[in-house]
Order: C-alpha cells, then structure tokens, then sequence
C-alpha cells in the first residue's frame, strides 16, 4: 500500500497555486514591504555613513552579516501566515476534497520554503545592491564584485531559512492558527534561545556549549559573510586587533551546514508527521 | 461494482485523558450504486459529515473500510478521488480571491482549462459575479459557487453536503434544479441533508443515520409506504390528543401540525388507535389517512425532531 506519487504535473500544479495564491495576498505583499523597509534601513546606515563607503566587495560583510536575521524573521512570518491560513480557512480541508492527496498539500505547503526563501533573498540582494552601486561605481575594487563567495552565502541563508523557516512550518502546522503559531515561534526564537539558555548557563556555565546547537544559535554563523570569504573573514580579524578584541573563532563549515540541515530536516519530518496523523 | 461501498465503517474520536471517546460513527455499511441519488439523511450532529469525511479522505477511519470507485488502497482511493467532486458543510475558499481565480486554483487541481472555468461560471449562474470576491459573496454565491468546484472535471460521483444550507426558496429550488439536472446526465449524487423535502423529491435511495448509526437503508418508496400517517381532529385540548394517541401501542410518536394531530402507524391499527382514543374519552371527529412523507418516517425510526425545524 503507497500513497500517491507526487509526479512532475503535480510539482508544478502545487508551484503555481502556491505562488498564485502567495501573489494575491495582500497581507504577503505588505509583510515583503515592510521587510524591505526594514532591511533598507538596516544596510542604509552603511550607505550613507559619510565617514566610510558602502563599495562592492567591501560591503558584502555588511549586506549578509547585517540584516539576515531580518530576512529570517519575516520571511518566518509570510510562512507562518501563508500556512496557518489554510487550516483556519479550512481550505486545507477543501484542497484535498478537491482532488489533491493530503501528502501532496503538505508538500505544496513545504514548498514555500525555497519559494519564499527565494523571493525575500532576492529582495535583500537587490535593496543591498541598489544602495551599494553609487559607491561602487567610480571606486577602486579590491577585488571582484560579484565573487563566488556571494554565491556561497546566499546557499548558506537559504539554508538557515530551511532551518527556522522549517520551525516555522512545523509550528504552522501543529498549532493551524496564524497568531499562536507565530507567538510560539517567537516565543522559542526570545525566550527558548536567548533568555532561558542565558539563565541557565549561569548556574550551569557547561550548558553553553549544547546551547550553541539550537536551531537559531547554530544558524548564527552561516549569517556571517565571514564564514563563506576568505578576504572578509581578514578584514574581520583586522578590525578586532584594531579593537583589540578576540580574533573571532568560526565553526568549521560542513559542520554547521550539518547541524542546520538536520534542523530543517528534523522540523519538516515532524511537520509532515504531525499533518499526516490529524484529520482535516 | 458499486460507487461507494463502506463496510462497518467506524470513527471514534480520543477524549484524552479527562474526557470519554465519542463515537461519531458506528459501524455503518451501505452501498451506492450507479445513477442512484443517494440520500444519506440524519439530524445534526448524527455523523453524516464525519462519514463523509472519511470517504474524501480528511478524517481518518478507526474502524471498517470502503471502496470508491472500487478502489480501496490508498493509491486507487486517491485515483477515485480524482473522478468526485464534493462539497463539505460549508463552502471554504480563499476569502481574498474572486470567485473566477478560486475556481481556478480548483481547475488547475483538476487538470481543467480556462473554458470549462467560464462553462462553469455560466452554469451556476456567476458569469456575471466572477470577479466578486468570495468573502463578499453572499451565502448563496458561496453555495454556488461550492457547487460549481464540485462540477469541474465532470466528475463521476458527486458528493453533496448539505448543498441547500442558508439559501432562501429560491435558492434552495435553483439548487434541486442543478441537482436534478445531474441526474439527469447520468452522475451519481451522494446528498447528505436535513431538509426532508427536498431529499424526498430528490433522491430515489435514502439511508438514514442517527447518533452515527444506520438506522434504515432502502428506496424512498419502499421507506414512506412502509408506514401510513392518520390526521385526527377531535374537541378537547390538541395537547391531550397528541399525548394520548401517542400512547397508542402502534403508534411511533404523535405530533401537532395545525389543528390536527398526525399519527404514524400501521394500516391495520387505525380502527384499533379510533376505539382506544374512545376508551380514553376522547371521540375523533376527522380522521383522514395520508401518505407518509419521508419526514413522518424519519421521525417514527429515530424518534427524534432535532434539526428538522418546529414540530410542536
């Protein structure tokens, strides 16, 4: 006994509805504003600082290591509401009575994860690119603009998104309601990661250490442009003599990319599970 | 091969630790077969949607199985699933798309172009509506529309709940119509509703269900002639009729409509229910045999009235 494939017409029927209904939401659009906003504001100060310049290569440290928690965060949130809808709606329900297994909407659900990743990176790369060209236009680089680096980061914050954003899902999905679910991912992102780890390890200092393995705590890293460019993690450990602090010390990369991906595959699994035990 | 086949059908919802299970459904079995409009008839709450359910595959069975379509694993189950259309208490779409753009999320599901969207718009009478939003659409546009998903892709069995609920006469007509119409064409209907009269003029099989047991199975011939309905008029207080005629050994419930009680019973009791109305003091001055509706029986098998509107 198997349950029904997911063949490539329904990949790609689940791509379009998904991204239909994505462009048509008006409470989609308002969230990608706001974090477009957000994320101007963030690399503005950089921008228009008139004591330094925001020229490509140089900047790609700020772009990535500045404003990724915010691109996590609210790309979060358009999961969160995306998802949460469907089941308050009750068009959950209807999507399957209306032909599509409950397997495949969970997939089609799933598959705003890279479809939102996509749309908010590329938001933050095109705002971050906008503000960076009249420095980098006329300016000596050190090196190219674009390096495969860039590349590599972006996989990395896709990555981190799978991550949270899988926790997002999972929370989407157990809890079906818009505002509890993003209460509760709040809530583990502030108190979970930040407040009760911090209470914790000062009566057990020897918890840091798995604390640093937390969904949120291990994607940490992989927001550093650092982690990903040999030139900027230089110009890093340069600015730390200069303030005369501890050159930092990073994570080997597979390890971390293991670590996160575990995250995303463990919160997505479990997402699934959940949504297959539970009557619509 | 019938369409629906469902085999003591079970499903029984966890009350946790605090609270006892519920049983919203016992062990039912029954068949539909091809060109039947099936009425699956019960009060609210009795387990006609939890059964429904079941069969579209959003509430997992806890018991017994089914067959669509003569499918029953869970690949041929979803493979029949793709021949149905069905609707589910009430409509449920996407609140911020019009009803052209909802209907197209449906058709694009279905693997339907565009013009079978505007055939469908036409035949349910929202051509001229589309772009109107659904949260905007009244009762009656969402019902429509309900049923305008429901008929996409020509499907071969259509699954209808409670397709009639909060439409005015007019509306609840247009819909009789449609359904009608469907059968016509030849598609076998699965009704599940609580308006009785529309059932009996609909439907030509019935099974009735309550507290999430079958109680009856058959035509709808075969259940309103097994019984007969007596009206009464006699002087003296309808309340006292009423109570004492349902004393009556034959008799399975007694109720007030107008200025006269009605009686279900057996042929050969009326003579038998007249002197033991004399006995009681009470001396029937109209008493008139009528053809029990499909109402009447519903109430003589589950002896209940809840949801069915005011029975005094």
């Amino acid at each position: 006994m198997s349950a029904p494939p997911l063949s490539a017409r329904v990949w790609g029927v689940l791509l379009e509805n998904e991204w239909f209904k994505m462009r048509k939401r008006l409470a989609f659009w308002m969230t990608l504003g706001f974090y477009c906003f957000i994320t101007f504001m963030v690399n503005a100060e950089s921008a228009f600082d008139d004591d330094s310049t925001f020229a490509l290569p140089e900047a790609w440290d700020s772009i990535f290591s500045d404003s990724s928690t915010v691109f996590v965060i609210f790309a979060s949130i358009a999961l969160i509401m995306l998802a949460s809808s469907e089941f308050s709606w009750r068009t959950a329900r209807q999507n399957v009575i209306d032909g599509l297994s409950k397997k495949q909407w969970f997939w089609g659900k799933a598959m705003l994860l890279p479809l939102l990743g996509f749309v908010f990176l590329s938001a933050k790369l095109a705002l971050s690119i906008g503000l960076a060209l009249p420095d980098t236009i006329g300016a000596e680089a050190s090196g190219p603009i674009f390096p495969g680096s860039v590349l590599a980061a972006c996989a990395g914050l896709f990555l981190v998104f799978l991550n949270v954003g899988g926790l997002a899902l999972l929370l989407s999905t157990a809890i079906r309601s818009a505002g509890p679910a993003m209460a509760a991912w709040f809530f583990w992102i502030g108190f979970g990661e930040q407040l009760f780890p911090a209470i914790l390890t000062r009566f057990l200092p020897s918890m840091e250490a798995a604390f640093r393995y937390f969904p949120f705590a291990s994607a940490g890293p992989l927001t550093q442009f650092a982690m990903y460019d040999d030139a900027a993690f230089q110009r890093l450990s340069e600015r730390a003599e200069q303030a005369e602090r501890a050159v930092p010390e990073l994570p080997g990369m597979l390890f971390t990319v293991s670590v996160n991906l575990g995250w995303a595959v463990f919160f997505i699994s479990l997402a699934y599970l959940l949504f297959r035990r539970r009557d619509l | 091969m019938s369409i629906i086949e469902t085999d003591g059908l079970t499903k029984r919802y966890s009350g946790g630790l605090r609270n006892s299970d519920t049983l919203a459904v016992d062990r039912i079995s029954f068949r539909v077969e091809p060109g039947q409009v099936f009425g699956f008839l019960g009060p609210n709450g009795c387990g006609k949607t939890t059964t429904i359910g079941m069969l579209l595959g959003i509430i997992t069975p806890t018991g017994g199985s089914f067959r669509l379509l003569g499918g029953s694993t869970p690949r041929e189950l979803h493979a029949a699933r793709q021949r149905i259309g069905a609707t589910l208490e009430y409509p449920n779409f996407y609140p911020y798309l019009n009803c052209r753009d909802n209907l197209q999320l449906v058709a694009r599901v279905k693997g339907r172009g565009e013009s079978e969207i505007q055939d469908t718009l036409e035949m349910v009478g929202l051509r001229d509506r589309q772009k109107t939003k659904f949260k905007a659409c009244s009762l009656g546009m969402k019902q429509r529309l309900a049923l305008g998903a429901t008929m996409l892709g020509d499907p071969e069995l259509i699954i209808l709940d409670e397709p009639a609920n909060g439409l005015d006469p007019a509306g609840q007509r247009e819909i009789r119509e449609i359904i009608g119409e469907l059968a016509n064409r030849g598609k076998t209907i699965f009704l599940s509703s609580h308006l009785l009269h529309e059932v009996e003029r609909t439907c030509t099989d019935v099974a009735i269900v309550e507290a999430g047991r079958l109680v009856k199975l058959g035509s709808v011939d075969e259940i309103t002639s097994a019984r007969i309905v007596v009206a009464i008029r006699a002087e003296g207080a309808l309340e006292t009729l009423s109570a004492t005629a349902s004393e009556f050994p034959g008799a399975t419930g007694a109720r007030i409509e107008e200025d006269r009680v009605l009686v279900s019973l057996e042929r050969a009791e009326v003579a038998e229910l007249n002197r033991f109305l004399v006995e009681r003091g009470i001396y029937v001055s109209h008493l008139t045999l009528e053809r029990q509706t499909l109402e009447d029986a519903f109430m003589d098998l589950t002896g209940s009235n809840a949801g069915f509107g005011v029975i005094q």
